[in-house]
């Protein structure tokens, strides 16, 4: 049973693009991130995020199981998922995993024989109809 | 689903009995009233007539009975009003107007199946028919007696007394139920239902209790006239007092039952050939032409004591009906469209 | 995933007024679990499908069964297990709302008068206003309580969401998501405008002139559509696994909503996701159930979200 003043307030923008489940676990990152959840601190259940928004059940429960396969989160049964202990780091790792599979990514091509004009013009249209994609 | 029933029904039953309980007052109050100017008039010195050297006060006496009645007619017509208009009235609550605002949608998409809709329906309906009517009948029979309005086995006096009005109204109710399932809109079913309770109650009225009646053959031998029992009716053409004479006519001498039609057009040619003859023409002609065709005078008549037994086959006869059409509205329910 | 039996399944489903056919050729086997928004214009053949699955309509022909039992001349104990909410909401207008309840629990063997009593308590309805006086929004969440209190384990609502205020719609929506929360029951809603219902919604069934065009997970369509366009005018061949839904060709650019059924070949092509809206309105412009099948449809009375 969450307590009066639940951990986090998940919103959702249905204008985003961004699936509604997706929102939810980049939400609970950010979190993280920003230090406003700390391990051990308790997600609130299913039940108390359907009141908060208006939210298909099985989303949060995908979202959840989302956030417990990345680590970031623990079950614990009959009493909620909780933080992690090493979620934080897990959480920040991120911007630092990216740019590392980034390096990875571009030194594959480069051995597949792609040039850094090729890379960069892929780059480029998967950003760009990603952009399209929003609009 | 007996108390949804119930509660659907409520507010228009509680409307009924604080009618029935209205005209029941009514009945009492006029009742009692002509009771007692009757008595006045049937006792000495007037004994339901004008005696010499009573005349004046006699006449005031009967004036005062005619005025205590003056209110009959119209009061008899909504009693027995009152039988097909409350079945109809709950006839439409119980079927059509559900099926009008979608609620059998509610109904039938809960647990219990459609037939057990319709029979708590129809049973607290019936129930509610009984508890109204029962009480009304056994007031507007008493009124019958107490009023002298008309003998109970004649077609005037049948419907306000014993249980008519019951039957009746439990019949309408489930026509009413039945044709609300095809029509649907409670308005029309309503004016449809109305006009088809009032042509069956008519139809049972003038054509069906006419033949269940059973009744006694007699002959007459001259024109006599009788007071009749306290009820103030006078018996004649030898039909005694209450009963309801259906015909009368010539009949020959011997015979034990009305002639048909045929023999009663031969008979009054051959007596209409006798007064016209020079035997018809003496004085006591009339009498000596009947002797000489031997002819005699009868009458058909329902005797008062088969009253029950007319109440009970003709309340056979609506039950029979009704059952029928419950049971054509149990099979028309279940393949019926919400 | 699915080791337990369709929730809703329906074989050739079809019903006939007089010579029209309101619903044909209906062929869907829903998963449990899911809240299926039930989508298509006005006389799609909708309500049709919802009345049948609860047992109100009989079908002109084919079949339909819920739990994998046959659900035509639904028992006592099936109906139990089904919600149902009529378009019309209809309520027995005299009635105050705890007789509404009363008549829910007398007509029902199970029957949780806890849940109704806490979801208008939640609502601010007093059990006894009287029907009649309550504002339309109010009446359709007595309507709903009086389906969620019997704790089925399929709801078929028909356009729960229609006239309400948009609050009294979130209102509507949350207390479903609770119930589903809490039950794990499975939903379907019908609607005439998808955007209303599509948060809360993983499945989609698209109805146009009384036939099935779309029936799938949301989140299988939103994957295995795209949106492609290419820049030369003449009229392209689409490339492989492509299979086109609809298309609209103009002098300088061909561009169509795709299905695709193998990985596609990128070249001279713009590739984009579309929204569900878009997917959705793309099937029933074209009116067709699957790729090379079907009538031509035209829509009407099609509300944009």
């Amino acid at each position: 049973m969450a307590s009066n003043d639940p951990t986090i307030r998940f919103r959702l923008d249905p204008g985003s693009g961004v699936s509604p489940y997706r929102q939810l676990v980049d939400q609970v990152r950010e979190a993280l991130v920003a230090g406003r959840l700390r391990p051990g601190d308790q997600l609130p259940a299913v039940r108390e995020v359907v009141t908060q928004i208006t939210i298909n059940p099985n989303t949060v429960h995908r979202a959840y199981r989302e956030l417990e396969y990345l680590g970031l989160t623990i079950p614990q049964r009959g009493l909620g998922t909780f933080i992690a202990a090493g979620a934080v780091d897990e959480a920040g790792d991120d911007q630092s995993n990216a740019a590392k599979r980034l390096r990875l990514l571009i030194d594959q091509m480069r051995a597949q024989g792609a040039s850094d004009e090729e890379i960069r013009a892929l780059v480029s249209n998967r950003l760009e109809s990603e952009i399209d994609a929003d609009s | 689903m007996t108390w949804t029933a119930w509660r659907r029904a409520r507010s228009v039953v509680i409307a009924m009995a604080v009618v029935v309980i209205v005209v029941g007052a009514v009945l009492l109050l006029t009742g009692f009233h002509q009771q007692i100017a009757w008595s006045e008039y049937l006792r000495r010195p007037c004994r339901g007539g004008y005696p010499t050297g009573h005349l004046d006060y006699c006449e005031r006496v009967a004036a005062k009975v005619a005025g205590a009645s003056r209110y009959n007619t119209a009061l008899v017509l909504v009693v027995i009003a009152l039988g097909p208009l409350f079945g109809v009235v709950l006839g439409v609550n119980a079927v059509a107007q559900e099926i009008e605002r979608r609620t059998v949608r509610l109904a039938w998409t809960q647990s219990g199946s459609r037939q057990k809709w319709l029979t708590s329906s129809f049973l607290v309906n019936i129930a509610t028919l009984v508890a109204l009517f029962v009480p009304l009948c056994l007031v507007a029979t008493w009124w019958n007696r107490a009023a002298h309005y008309a003998p109970r086995i004649r077609l005037n006096g049948f419907p306000i007394t014993g249980f008519s009005i019951l039957f009746m109204s439990i019949f309408v109710f489930v026509l009413v139920g039945a044709v609300g399932m095809f029509v649907r809109r409670s308005g029309w079913t309503f004016a449809v239902g109305f006009v088809v309770a009032i042509a069956c109650i008519y139809a049972v009225e003038y054509y069906v209790r006419p033949d269940l009646a059973p009744t006694t053959f007699v002959k007459v031998g001259t024109s006599s006239v009788e007071l009749g029992s306290a009820s103030g009716f006078y018996g004649s053409n030898g039909v005694p007092p209450n009963a309801w004479e259906k015909s009368n006519g010539m009949a020959l001498v011997g015979s034990k039952s009305a002639p048909s039609a045929a023999t009663m057009q031969t008979l009054s040619r051959k007596m209409n050939n006798c007064y016209a003859s020079p035997l018809g023409k003496e004085k006591n002609g009339d009498n000596s032409c009947l002797r000489k065709i031997h002819i005699e005078f009868f009458a058909l008549y329902v005797p008062d004591s088969e009253y029950w037994t007319v109440q009970l086959r003709e309340g056979s006869v609506y039950a029979g009906v009704t059952l029928l059409l419950a049971g054509a509205g149990f099979l028309t329910v279940r393949r019926m469209l919400a | 995933m699915t080791e337990s039996p369709a929730v809703l399944e329906a074989v050739g489903l079809g019903r006939r007024y007089r010579r029209t056919w309101a619903l044909s050729d209906c062929t869907l086997s829903i998963p449990q679990g899911r809240v299926v928004a039930l989508v298509g214009p006005n006389g799609a053949g909708k309500s049709t499908l919802l009345r049948i699955a609860a047992g109100l309509t009989p079908p002109t022909t084919g079949s339909l069964s819920l739990f994998g039992t046959n659900a035509l001349n639904p028992t006592p104990s099936l109906k139990s297990r089904v919600g149902f909410l009529d378009q019309e909401r209809p309520l027995y207008s005299s009635f105050r709302v705890s007789e509404i309840l009363h008549f829910g629990q007398s007509s029902n063997p199970s029957w949780n008068m806890t849940v109704a009593h806490e979801h208008l308590d939640r609502l601010n309805i007093s059990l006894r206003s009287r029907v009649s006086k309550l504002s339309g929004g109010q009446q359709a969440q007595v309507a709903l309580t009086v389906c969620l209190a019997k704790e089925p384990e399929l709801l078929l609502l028909d356009e729960p969401a229609a006239a309400l205020d948009p609050v009294a719609r979130e209102d509507l929506l949350r207390l479903l998501m609770r119930q589903v929360a809490d039950s794990g029951s499975s939903v379907v809603l019908s609607t005439h405008s998808l955007s209303d219902v599509a948060a809360i919604c993983d499945y989609v069934v698209v109805l146009a002139r009384s036939r099935v065009v779309l029936a799938d997970d949301i989140e299988f369509v939103l994957e295995s559509h795209r949106l492609i366009s290419s820049l030369r005018g003449d009229a392209a061949v689409l490339p492989d696994g492509a299979i086109s839904v609809d298309e609209r060709n103009s002098a300088r650019q061909t561009s169509a909503l795709v299905r695709v059924e193998l990985p596609l070949n990128e070249a001279g092509w713009k590739i984009e996701q579309p929204t569900l809206e878009e997917i959705v309105m793309a099937y029933l412009r074209a009116g067709i159930a699957s790729p090379f099948e079907g009538d031509e449809v035209r829509f009407e009375n099609w509300e944009r979200p």
